[in-house]
Formats: C-alpha cells, structure tokens, sequence
C-alpha cells in the first residue's frame, strides 16, 4: 500500500468515500434527534449536575454558616 | 510537628479530591467523551474526503502484486493491473487509517501531561481531573471509531449484496449469450478456446507496461475490479463484461494462452469450427477451398455481409477462388507445416459468424503421435471426415484396369480409410471427448471423377448404400454409432455449389448458426 492517500484516486472510489461520509453523517444526525439517545445524554447531565450540587452544599452549607 | 504537617497536607488533599478533583472530573470525563467522539468522527471526515495524506490507498500495481484477497483462477494468471472497487479494499484501508490515527493522538493525551504530574508529584490530586479527561478521550474515540467502522460496515455489506447479485446476474447475462449464440472465442494460432478472452487497453501505457503485459486484462468479467466498469491502471474506464468489451474500441481482444491477437467480435459472435480429417490425398484441401468459395458466394446471395478478416484469409480466399474458376488442384498440405485455418466471417440481419476451416496434412491425421498435436479437433461441435473413394479397394479391383487415366487422374489415397477414421476418431475419445455430442459430415469425395467411371451412387441420398454396398459398411456403421448424427455427401472439390464442399458446410453452418436463407 502506498502512504500517498492524497494521490489522484478514481471518481468511483471519491464517489463511494462520500457515501460512507453520508451514511456516518446521517447516522449520527439520527442518534442525537432519536428519542432514546437524547433521554440518555439528558438523564446523565441532569446526574452529573446533581452530584457536583451534592459535593457542593456542604462548602455552601459551611460558607452560608460561617458567614451568617 | 512533621505530623500536623503531613495532616495539613492529607486534609488539603481529601479537600481538592471532594470540591475540585471530583467535580472537575465529571465535567472532564463527559467532555473528554465528547471531544474523543469529535475527534474520531472528524478524523473519519478528513479520511472519507480525501485531505488525509497519511491514509493508505490500495493502487493497481499492489493489485497486480496480489494485495487483493480472494481467489484468482489458474486460467487468469494473476489479478489484472486495475484499480480494485472501493467495497473490495479501500473501505478497510480507510477505517484502519481512521483507527490509527485516533490511537496515535488518544496516545498523545496520555503522555503529553506525564512529564508535568512527575514534575509535581505533590499535586497529585489535581492529576485525577486529567485522569478522567483522558479516560473520557479514549472511550470517546473507541465508540467514535466503533461507529465509523459500523457503518462503513454496513454500507459494505449493502454494497456487498447489490453488488454481488449485479456481478452474477452480469456474469450470467455472458454465460447466457454466449451459450444461446454458440459463441466462444476461438484462437487460430494455438487452437484453445477461451469464454473470456484477454484484452489489451489501448489507454496510455508506457512501453514498459506493454513488455510486461501489464496492459492485458485477462479477467474483464465484473467482480472485485469493477461490477459495470473497471478503472485500469492507466486510467482509462473499461467496461467488464465480454458482451460489452467486444464493441469497446478502448480494448482489442488476445488469446489468452498463447498472446495471439483475435479476431474482432471473439467471444461473442458464434464460433463455428469445421476440422477436416481424413487420410493424406483423400482431397480435404480441395473440399475446403470448395466449401470456402461456396460459402463466400452463397453468403453473399443470401444477402448476407461476408467478409475475410485478415490479410492472410483475403489471400487465400483469392487463390482458392481462382484455383476453382480454372480448375485446378491446390498444393499438397505441407506435412511439415502447423495445419492451416481459413476463417469466413458471416453476418446476416442481428446474426454473426465466424467460421473456421481447418485442414492438416493427412500424414499428420493419420498418426496417432503427430494428431496429439492437433488441439482443433476437440473443440469442434461439427467434424468434417473425407473419403476417398478410388482408395476403397472393391472400387479400385473394378476399375483401376479399366480406366487408368482417370486412377492417375484421382491421385488415390493410399492409406486405408477405415484407419484413417479410427485414428482421429479414438485420438478424439481418449482424450475425452464427447464424440456422440459431437456431428459428422462424412464426404465421399472426387465425384466428378467417380461420375466418369460411373461407379458413384446415382444421387446424393444413396451415399450410404453406397458405401455399405463397397465393403464399407462397418465403417459406416461405426460413425453412425461414435457421433449423435451423421450426414452423408458426394462432393466434388472443383464445385463451389451445393454439390462442392458448400453442401457440408452450408449443412454444419445452418446446424449452428442457422441457414443462409
């Protein structure tokens, strides 16, 4: 194989690269507007927001009563 | 005192882990997550769109070479010099490139910030953020490639199934017609018949190509080259089935054993071949220039466009021609000399033909060690056999006395034709050869001689009687029972007409290829 990926291919091979370049793009677009996958990324930062406000209120708790 | 130090240090840890550490590492590892999966994705886009150098490109001389998985016929050699279809090699190198790349820079955000934790080892804890950062990166990346790799996959397959069922029904549409039409490609040099011959691309080849036969394609038929087309190494799009390749002025057809150019139309047009055997001075030569003259003259009163295809043909055609306007006999068959092939090309309304007449020198026929040689004869649905009748000895007990002038005249054989069949005949069958599958012209020849004795049958249908009624009737019976059908003829070689050698081969031809009516 050579190294020169950039060399002069044939239009069919440029034409098929594009139709797998389509088909990820495609695939991707559908993930993110499917229903179950947007439940699952919003599930998981609503967790991460709980926990980092978890972690956080006892400073806040401590900072509110020191300052008080 | 150490002790409320190392207390101090303990506890300011345990804080950064619980209120930065920990929070920060969330937050990293979603957007390590993230970011691995922007980085593989991007990297497949920089790949798929042809701007990454560092990509692999599979190339026609690495085809050549055998890069390219899959089984090669013995009869094709090795693959041919042409750019391999995208699904069949490029899709893998392009996904591997991708995975590579990916992995070489995930390894980058693991060792990048290596020197800087050894450098401050006591900060240790804000190392975990970093940690899960680039724990975040790498699952990113992973499921990023996993999904390029998916659905190049799928795309693959999909590829896979449209395109292999496109290939055999292709594959099939050349089988079929070349099976309805009785067309194969038909060498005159070496004899060996080939349904895919080798093409030669007439694109710009350097003279090195050429030399090295990097130029020929021995395998057009579609498949992992190219289903409709294929991109040779030149750069010139060829088409990939025989149907098509024929008519392409982009490629010339050659045999694909011996490298011998073929004739125009080679594998798709019918191939009707007309070996003539028969022992030494039984007048096969005559019958041949007879049956060649005929058939270009009742070609061409049947309106059907006949032509000689090469120079060679022309000039023989010629000299045939004349030999029988004067009425003379051509040389004697040069035992020395390969066998000669004459070829007539046909071509009446959509139907075309090319039809070759091979003859030997009779010494060749008749000897078992020398006939090996005569590949012809075992490709050939229809066999001409010639026998002479001043050799059939109630023939020449009855009259060899009486009419001398007209013995001297007939140049009779000498062989015995009973031999002379069984030689060509049981060299066909041991080297496996169908005989009953197989026809055969049996022509007495030199009838007008024979009509000067008036020893001949008295009509062409009584040629068999004929023969039994002469001592020849186990000969008869022999054929009849070696080939599937057997037609008999009294034929004069000095005739172009039906009563020359055009009577059998116009009989073979409409067996064939159908009548020139």
């Amino acid at each position: 194989m050579t190294d020169d990926g950039r060399q002069q291919l044939p239009p069919a091979h440029r034409a098929a690269r594009l139709t797998v370049l389509v088909a990820l793009a495609g695939v991707l677009v559908a993930g993110l507007l499917a229903d179950g996958l947007t439940g699952v990324v919003g599930a998981a930062c609503q967790r991460g927001a709980s926990v980092i406000a978890q972690l956080w209120a006892p400073l806040r708790d401590d900072g509110d009563t020191a300052w008080s | 005192m150490p002790y409320i130090w190392l207390f101090i240090y303990v506890a300011a840890c345990v804080t950064c882990l619980v209120f930065v550490s920990a929070p920060l590492a969330i937050v990293g590892m979603g957007a390590g997550l993230v970011g691995g999966l922007a980085l593989a994705l991007g990297l497949a886009g920089v790949v798929l769109l042809g701007r990454a150098s560092w990509a692999r490109v599979c190339t026609p001389e690495q085809v050549r070479r055998g890069a390219l998985p899959g089984r090669v016929a013995p009869a094709f050699v090795r693959r041919d010099r042409a750019w391999p279809q995208y699904f069949a090699a490029q899709v893998l190198l392009d996904v591997r490139a991708v995975a590579e790349r990916t992995l070489t820079i995930t390894g980058r955000v693991w060792t990048r910030p290596l020197p800087w934790a050894r450098a401050h080892q006591a900060w240790w804890p804000l190392y975990v953020p970093v940690v899960a950062v680039q724990l975040g990166v790498s699952l990113g990346a992973a499921a990023g490639v996993l999904g390029v790799a998916l659905v190049a996959a799928g795309v693959t397959a999909a590829a896979w199934l449209v395109g292999g069922a496109a290939v055999r029904l292709l594959r099939g549409a050349d089988a079929g017609w070349q099976a309805v039409r009785r067309s194969r490609a038909s060498c005159r040099h070496c004899y060996q018949l080939s349904a895919v011959p080798a093409y030669r691309c007439l694109g710009p080849h350097p003279t090195d190509d050429r030399l090295a036969g990097d130029d020929l394609h021995r395998d057009l038929r579609p498949g992992r080259l190219g289903v409709l087309w294929r991109r040779c190494g030149c750069g010139w799009r060829l088409p990939t089935t025989v149907l098509r390749a024929a008519s392409s002025r982009r490629l010339e057809a050659y045999c694909p054993s011996c490298g011998e150019a073929m004739l125009p139309g080679a594998g798709v047009v019918t191939d009707v071949r007309m070996p003539v055997f028969g022992p030494a001075s039984a007048g096969k030569t005559q019958l041949i220039m007879s049956a060649l003259v005929g058939l270009h003259h009742g070609g061409e009163e049947a309106g059907a466009d006949v032509s000689l295809p090469d120079e060679r043909d022309r000039q023989r055609h010629e000299m045939y021609a004349r030999l029988i306007r004067d009425g003379e006999s051509p040389a004697k068959t040069d035992a020395g000399g390969p066998p000669v092939a004459v070829t007539l090309r046909l071509a009446l309304r959509s139907r075309v033909a090319l039809v070759h007449l091979f003859d030997a020198a009779g010494e060749n026929l008749v000897d078992r060690e020398q006939n090996a040689r005569l590949a012809y004869l075992d490709h050939a649905r229809s066999l001409i056999y010639v026998l002479d009748p001043f050799s059939v000895r109630r023939v020449r007990d009855e009259y060899a006395e009486g009419a001398p002038d007209v013995f001297a005249a007939a140049n009779p054989a000498t062989h015995d034709p009973e031999d002379a069949y069984n030689a060509t005949v049981q060299r066909l069958q041991d080297y496996g050869v169908r005989t009953r599958s197989r026809r055969l012209a049996f022509v007495v020849s030199k009838a007008d001689l024979l009509g000067k004795l008036s020893a001949g049958p008295g009509d062409p249908d009584g040629v068999r009687a004929w023969l039994v009624d002469n001592g020849l009737g186990n000969l008869v019976l022999t054929a009849e029972r070696d080939f599937g059908e057997v037609r008999f003829f009294l034929v004069s070689g000095r005739r172009a007409g039906r009563e020359g050698g055009f009577g059998p081969a116009s009989w073979i031809l409409a067996r064939e290829w159908g009548g020139l009516d």
